[in-house]
């Protein structure tokens, strides 16, 4: 069923099916639980994860592989049991950027992906303790890493 | 704040709703605990600064203007960047 819904993006036509259930919420926001994941053109590459209960909240996301083609996530069970996962391909992944309005200061959070369930349609924001992903990474930074990264493996082969 | 002492190999009980957390002084040393819990795997535990730090972030994450935090963001990535790359249905 379509159903219109007002956002950040405006009001928007969403297909109730494709309702994103973040059950628990997102750390900071955990009374919204009804989100959709919005993909205009006009801002590819970034995607939106908006609040079809508060028309100001909208986190910008984008793949994480964008800017870091090597990044992955091991998903431990009880998250795979709740989101219904059997592939990784039952799952998108995304990372929440933080766009201050001076460019410089561009920031993605690896440490904390959001998983959206492809089977189920629930969602959730997943807590990775690790010393190589962290809350901040400099975009500046990233491109740079990668495009390093890509230049070693064409020379590689 | 309830406040409670306990010894090391002593532990309290949060029960929260039908599920419990046990959580035991494992280790003190120079001021350091270590501790230990017990808990249903839906129950999560987190270094409080840690998710102090990822509730901050996803504030700070919040877009006045989505047309200008877009062009920011394009300014910044080469055109040519963008791998293997659609959008993602939510069939």
């Amino acid at each position: 069923m379509i159903e219109n819904f007002d956002t950040k993006l405006g009001n928007v036509k969403i297909d109730t099916d494709k309702i994103i259930d973040f059950e628990y919420g997102i750390p900071g926001f955990e009374n919204l639980t009804q989100f959709a994941l919005l993909q205009p053109e006009s801002t590819f590459p970034i995607m939106w994860l908006v609040s079809l209960e508060d028309k100001d909240v909208a986190f910008p996301v984008i793949l994480p592989q964008l800017i870091r083609s090597d990044y992955e996530i091991i998903l431990p069970e009880d998250i795979t049991d709740y989101l219904q996962l059997e592939k990784p391909e039952d799952a998108v992944v995304i990372c929440i950027l933080t766009i201050p309005h001076n460019k410089e200061d561009i920031t993605i959070n690896l440490a904390a992906p959001v998983i959206i369930s492809l089977r189920n349609k629930k969602g959730l924001q997943l807590l990775i303790e690790s010393s190589e992903y962290k809350i901040r990474h400099y975009l500046k930074d990233e491109i740079e890493r990668n495009n390093q990264l890509l230049s070693v493996q064409r020379d590689g082969g | 704040m309830l406040i409670l002492s306990r010894k090391v190999g002593e532990s309290i009980i949060i029960k929260l709703g039908t599920n419990h957390v046990k959580m035991t002084i494992l280790e003190s040393n120079n001021g350091t605990l270590k501790l230990g819990f017990e808990a249903p795997k839906e129950i999560k535990i987190y270094r409080s600064e840690l998710y102090e730090e990822i509730v901050n972030q996803n504030k700070a994450s919040l877009i006045d203007d989505v047309i200008e935090a877009a062009n920011l963001f394009k300014n910044e990535v080469p055109k040519n960047f963008s791998p293997k790359y659609k959008n993602i249905d939510l069939k």
